[in-house]
């Protein structure tokens, strides 16, 4: 090998970033540092979007070759890669979903809901725009995405994840994703599922505005003080777990890994494994979670026609599961003689507990004095809940509609 | 053969599901899952005020 050939060796990988495919990578880095400067700069969920933002500029570094299997990717991405071993550890086999969940469980306080258990169906009524966007999915996605006409296996399938991403709940759209087969969207997917959940005191606020009036947006609501018995506290987890593993058994890993973290909180006998389950647990799974997202971010998955359908569909199922909520307190309102504030209808998404507190904060925005935050607690984990078992009917009703063959 | 013959009718059940139209297909699966997902919910709800009733009666 002559001098020349030696340092184009040594350089391939600033050679690379000359190419086309390098430019690519440029624009991966320019995406990658936008998810950084949102988690740092503005506070948006830092704890996942940095981590994902990270994991995408690795995963989009100039390959190598691997020794393995011959291909060139990312070091961090080959058959060994640490990132390739993360996503097949804890994605493909939907083990981080459910070890969030059981973190998630673990910090959910149901007392609320336990007091006031008319606000559960909040939790229903924001899947709406789960539904709605799933049925346009389905006619978006043959038009934008013409590779997929004829193949309705493809679409149903498709738009079942993109319809679960307005639920504002990234393990559950995961789930959805993985249990679909949906390797080649995964990215889009799931960096839509969890911006969108960072982004919800962004999104939410002006939805909101726009279907209220400031009088709505005012209405003061009673909340009594005193907690739920310990008993109820207790049986609550074991029960949902039961009712919703025997009414929608493809629900039962997530919505069983929910409650279990729950029931360790609430049984009062194991503090110590409540607080890891909320604190060590939750940070590792979150940590690892981000960098497997962020490395499934590579430019030739990510820079296609799909990522933006899949981006605006999931903007407007967010939008329409928030607008879905404050419609159906609103269509209540029409028959109670005590008023609900209707923002607290669009707490019924998953994002626990942001959505609750942006709900909180805009009720301050137009009185000092309204305190509605335990009611928009109590719809926001009813959301949780919702968000899980719209998960479990739609996996049940597609695998259906496709003969559970895809 | 009674099992044998719902397991058969089940199959013929999700065999005709699967050749119906897309747009049949999402709208089947909007309906039915929205309502599912409020029976189930209402499920919760009614599990609740029942354990709410306990609670009450144990105060008592």
């Amino acid at each position: 090998m002559d001098i020349l050939g030696l340092l184009k060796e040594l350089f391939s990988g600033v050679l690379y970033l000359f190419t086309a495919e390098g430019l690519k990578t440029l624009v991966m880095f320019v995406i990658s540092g936008v998810l950084i400067y949102l988690a740092i700069k503005k506070d948006y969920e830092p704890a996942l979007l940095l981590p994902i933002g990270f994991g995408a500029i690795l995963a989009n570094l100039p390959p190598v070759i691997d020794q393995v299997t011959g291909s060139a990717t990312a070091s961090v991405l080959g058959s060994e890669g640490f990132l390739t071993v993360l996503f097949n550890a804890g994605i493909k086999n939907e083990l981080f979903p459910v070890l969030i969940f059981i973190a998630v469980g673990a910090m959910i306080d149901f007392s609320p809901l336990l007091k006031d258990p008319s606000m559960i169906f909040f939790g229903a009524a924001a899947q709406f725009g789960i539904f709605a966007t799933f049925l346009l999915s389905l006619v978006l996605i043959p038009i934008v995405l013409p590779q997929t006409a004829g193949n309705d296996s493809l679409i149903l399938r498709l738009a079942s994840a993109i319809g679960i991403i307005g639920a504002a709940d990234g393990p559950t759209t995961l789930y959805v994703a993985n249990h679909f087969k949906l390797a080649d969207y995964m990215a889009p997917i799931s960096v839509a599922a969890y911006s969108y959940m960072s982004l919800v005191p962004v999104i939410q606020p002006p939805v909101i505005r726009a279907l209220t009036s400031k009088e709505e947006r005012m209405i003061r609501m009673t909340y009594t003080e005193e907690r739920a018995s310990k008993l109820a506290l207790i049986l609550f987890p074991v029960i949902v777990t039961v009712v919703a593993g025997v009414v929608v058994p493809m629900s039962a890993p997530l919505v069983g890994s929910l409650m279990f973290g729950n029931l360790i909180r609430e049984c009062g006998v194991l503090e110590r494994l409540s607080k890891t389950a909320q604190n060590e647990l939750a940070n590792l799974v979150t940590i690892l979670l981000g960098l497997a997202i962020g490395s499934t971010m590579v430019a030739a998955n990510f820079l296609r026609m799909d990522t933006l359908l899949i981006l605006a569909l999931g903007l407007f199922a967010f939008v329409f599961d928030t607008a879905g909520g404050v419609l159906f307190a609103k269509f209540l309102n029409l028959f109670r003689k005590n008023k609900i504030n209707p923002m607290i209808g669009a707490a019924g998404i998953s994002a626990f507990p942001m959505s609750a507190r942006v709900i909180q904060k805009m009720a301050k925005e137009e009185d000092p004095y309204n305190f509605i935050l335990m009611q928009s607690i109590s719809a926001n984990v009813s959301g949780q809940l919702g968000s899980i078992v719209a998960g479990g009917m739609v996996i049940t009703l597609v695998g259906m509609m496709l003969g559970n063959v895809w | 053969m009674k099992a044998l013959f719902a397991l058969s009718a089940a199959e013929a059940a999700a065999g005709n599901l699967a050749s119906l139209p897309l747009m049949t297909k999402g709208l089947l699966t909007t309906v039915i899952g929205l309502l599912g997902v409020f029976l189930v919910l209402g499920l919760f709800f009614a599990t609740i005020k029942l354990m709410q009733h306990i609670g009450t009666k144990d105060e008592k």
